[in-house]
């Protein structure tokens, strides 16, 4: 294995500041969680002391990838482009376990996960997945268990299917936005892509939702640059003619920011990449920028915010989604203890590493509980999933939503223009 | 009787909970380092989460001849935690319980491995006051604190952690738990075997619990910001502040290479031709900061500053605080490694200090910072250098030799709060006696006859 950032590693001086931030580190209190750890082993790799073999990278993926080591690092070591660079490297030299190739495969398949939601859909209205987890809980494999539980709520219509029955795209006074239609949003949370359709709509945007592919973070994390990279051009080629690329999922919108990195030596797409990145927004992003209506249905609600690490530090933002909230008229707004701490979902981490994301989920529902909040916002579908999944496991009745979905219904409830 | 390294681990998982044993090589590799650059393979870890384990585990190492070097968060800055001759990496950032706060008796019981930044906080909400702050506090543990007697800003008013350790819970090599004093402010039973392992770096005993002393939190606060001209000036404004009656909170110095360094970092319009700032805190009753602040004030101005600011708010506070919590970045961001030094010198010889280690960067032709407590005479001279450049590494360890010697000279010492562990002992020599270094290894010998806990630590056998 070879590091493109060998330079950086050198930076780090073990200083520690990493494991008072890392989340894995403050559950388990073991070395190997925190940042400098897995720097300490890849510089062990790059002198030759440390064979690049699967217990390497086992250690490496014990990694939320939540990037608040990068943050808070007092010397500026790129933590998370290493240990990508890294994962990267050993799936090149060693090749990607079968189960995570199946599964990278399938999120590179429209076909298949359109074919797949509905039957889960039934399932789930059924309630076997819940039926299966009280009746079974104890004797399923932790990773069945984690599987269910990390079970979006499907719909039985995927949004794009519901959005192409609609009279209207909008008038487009405002101009076109291509919605980027991202795998979790479409198939698993596809009422708060309706919403985040009718805020734009409704701000006078046509909303194009073409068919797009997996924006790549989980080809990415896994260490799968090449499908990555081909995921990125597949999207540009479907996007790149809108002038906004609006998307309401916070790991899809970093993804979508990144490709200009991803695609910065391919000479045909580089330019292209470059243009996409900037043109493309987080929905909270976009509506705090375009001037977004104040909403005038009164929502009687004590809300608190969760941040996705992928919009506050992927992105960086977090005082839109917040201005959001508060502009709803009769929310209360409280703020969480460690609102931008990790919450454990971290894409597939949650059913490959049960225990661990677990242990930090755990630590994220009792802050929302302290907050005696009757919602809590978060605007990443993985984030959502993990929050129901926490807080039902500790008995709370606290609702989960999009922030797309409480600002939708405040605009509905003030009888503003939807649609 | 020596055992092999390769049946260490499954030794361990018989006496502790095996989850909590690791020694496949990724592990060891996890616990070969500390805060320096220094690392040195452990052949097996063990997590422990009582006195019990503890006891457990150097009993077995006493028959077996096997070391064991304790360790906390592994932040240290000496090599202390590094396990030089191999062994055992006993953990104990596990235990990281606050057993007790009294706050009738302002006491609190713990064990090793609370943070420090966390206790500081939780005591903080009961009304009371810890105060030593190693610039680590976020992610440093008490024990390990306690283990190297670390220090901080607060040291000029509030003294280091010695100051604050009343009691201990403390495992022997022959895995006797020994309970030493306990909650009394005043103490003479005997010898006072607490503060003998107060810094003694894990080579005596495991600390396994200990009692603190606490202080009631000052109510009020004030952050002053003084930059002169001349260093000869900020250093008669240190001994007149603390002649007229002042006895500041914190009292931190910059030299002229960290100002720079700041401003070529961040540019806040720090003046690059000034050759010290001084941040001033006070604290404790309304009125008093008050008048402290006021002579402080009036000080300054009679020994020639050049600009001189009082925080109104919080929010000027931070502000005040951000050239000096700057540094660590700003030196980071200037060149590839830094390496941290830790002398400390009689207030009065700061200034003479100061310039040695300025000569001393000429001399070697090596970029160093100087940075520290002008108010407790402890100075973090940083040079900043690339640890891969073997060339450049030879001419650093000339320069950090001659910063020793010129410290030893003006009557200080080579280790304020970072203790001596590996990075220092090849200059022990220079700053204490061989009768006393004997004396040292004696009192090991009583306690550790068998020398498995931290050896090859402090001084040279």
């Amino acid at each position: 294995m070879e590091f493109r950032e060998l330079a950086a590693l050198f930076k780090c001086n073990k200083c520690g500041s990493c494991t008072a931030v890392c989340p894995l580190y403050q559950n388990t209190v073991h070395e190997g969680m925190a940042a400098r750890g897995k720097v300490a082993l890849l510089e062990a790799v790059a002198d030759g002391r440390l064979k690049a073999g699967e217990s390497v990278r086992a250690k490496l993926e014990d990694c939320l990838l939540c990037g608040a080591c990068a943050t808070n690092c007092p010397s500026f070591v790129p933590t998370t482009d290493l240990f990508l660079e890294a994962r990267a490297g050993l799936a090149k030299d060693l090749g990607l376990p079968v189960p995570i190739r199946m599964l990278l495969a399938a999120l590179r398949s429209p076909a298949l996960m359109s074919l797949g939601t509905p039957p889960l859909a039934l399932l789930q209205r059924a309630g076997i997945p819940r039926i299966m987890l009280e009746q079974l809980g104890g004797l399923l494999p932790d990773a069945v268990r984690a599987g269910l539980r990390s079970m979006p709520p499907a719909p039985l219509r995927s949004f794009r299917s519901q959005a192409e029955h609609l009279p209207t795209n909008g008038d487009g006074r405002r101009g076109t936005v291509g919605y980027f239609a991202g795998c979790f949003m479409n198939w698993g949370y596809a009422e708060a892509a309706m919403a985040t359709r009718t805020m734009l709509t409704g701000m006078g945007f046509r909303v194009e939702a073409p068919a797009v592919v997996c924006c790549g973070v989980p080809h990415r994390a896994y260490g799968d640059i090449e499908a990555a990279r081909d995921l990125a051009r597949k999207n540009i080629v479907a996007l790149e003619a809108y002038e906004h690329v609006v998307t309401d999922c916070a790991s899809c919108g970093a993804a979508l920011k990144e490709y200009r990195h991803l695609l910065k030596d391919d000479p045909d797409y580089r330019e292209r990449a470059e243009k996409f990145s900037r043109c493309a927004a987080d929905i909270s992003e976009f509506l705090v920028k375009h001037e977004f209506p104040k909403p005038e249905g009164h929502i009687p609600l004590r809300v608190t915010y969760h941040d996705p690490c992928h919009l506050v530090r992927g992105q960086g933002i977090k005082s839109q989604p917040r201005e959001i909230l508060k502009a709803i008229p009769g929310v209360e707004y409280v703020e969480m203890q460690g609102a931008d701490v990790c919450c454990g979902a971290a894409g597939s981490f949650c059913v490959t590493h049960p225990a661990l994301s677990e242990s930090v989920g755990r630590d994220k529902a009792d802050h929302v509980i302290a907050t005696k909040a009757d919602v809590v916002v978060s605007g990443c579908p993985s984030c959502l999933t993990q929050l129901r999944a926490m807080l039902a496991a500790k008995g709370s009745k606290i609702k989960v939503m999009h922030p797309m979905e409480l600002l939708a219904a405040s605009c509905k409830a003030g009888g503003g223009e939807s649609k | 009787m020596a055992i092999a390294t390769r049946s260490l681990g499954a030794d361990l998982r018989r006496l502790l909970p095996p989850h909590q044993v690791f020694d496949g090589i990724e592990d060891r590799t996890l616990y070969a380092y500390d805060g320096t650059s220094l690392k040195a393979l452990p052949d097996a870890i063990a997590q422990v989460r009582s006195a019990a384990e503890v006891a457990a585990v150097l009993r077995f190492a006493s028959d077996h001849a096997v070391p064991v070097v304790p360790r906390g968060a592994g932040t240290g800055l000496s090599g202390g935690s590094v396990p030089a001759q191999g062994g055992i990496a006993l953990v104990l950032a596990g235990m990281r319980s606050i057993k007790e706060i009294d706050t009738s008796s302002m006491m609190a019981v713990v064990e090793p491995g609370v943070i420090t930044g966390v206790f500081q906080k939780t005591v903080e909400e009961a009304g009371l006051f810890y105060p030593p702050d190693p610039a680590s506090l976020n992610y440093c543990t008490l024990g390990g604190n306690i283990a190297e007697n670390a220090g901080g800003p607060h040291g000029v008013k509030y003294g280091v952690t010695k100051d604050y350790v009343l009691g201990l819970e403390v495992v022997v090599p022959s895995g006797d738990v020994l309970r030493l004093g306990g909650k009394q402010i005043k103490n003479v039973t005997g010898y006072n075997l607490v503060q003998l392992f107060v810094g003694s770096e894990g080579t005596l005993g495991v600390i396994t619990e200990a009692t603190l002393r606490l202080l009631p939190r000052p109510p009020a606060k004030k952050t002053m910001l003084a930059i002169f001209d001349r260093l000869d000036d900020a250093a008669t404004a240190v001994a007149g502040i603390m002649a007229g009656g002042v006895t500041p909170a914190t009292l931190e110095i910059m030299d002229q290479k960290s100002i720079n360094c700041v401003e070529d970092y961040l540019k806040l319009g720090l003046p690059r031709d000034a050759e010290a700032i001084l941040l001033i805190e006070v604290d404790g009753m309304p009125a008093a900061v008050e008048a402290e602040a006021e002579v402080i004030d009036r000080i300054c101005r009679e020994k020639g500053v050049r600009s001189f600011q009082t925080a109104k708010d919080t929010k000027e506070e931070d502000a005040l605080w951000k050239a000096r919590r700057s540094i660590s970045p700003a030196i980071s961001a200037a060149r590839p490694s830094k390496i941290g030094e830790d002398i400390s010198v009689p207030r009065s010889a700061i200034p003479a200090m100061v310039r040695e280690i300025q000569r001393i960067a000429k001399e070697y032709d090596l970029p160093i910072v100087i940075f520290g407590h002008a108010g407790d005479g402890n100075l973090h001279p940083n040079i900043l250098t690339d640890r891969r450049d073997h060339k450049e590494m030879e001419r650093v360890e000339r320069a950090i030799a001659a910063i020793f010697e010129a410290s030893v000279k003006l009557g200080g010492t080579l280790s304020g709060e970072h203790g001596i562990g590996l990075s220092k002992q090849s200059y022990m020599g220079l700053a204490v006696s061989n009768q006393t270094v004997k004396l040292m290894a004696d009192i090991k010998r009583a306690l550790d006859p068998k020398n498995i806990l931290n050896p090859g630590k402090i001084w040279r056998a």
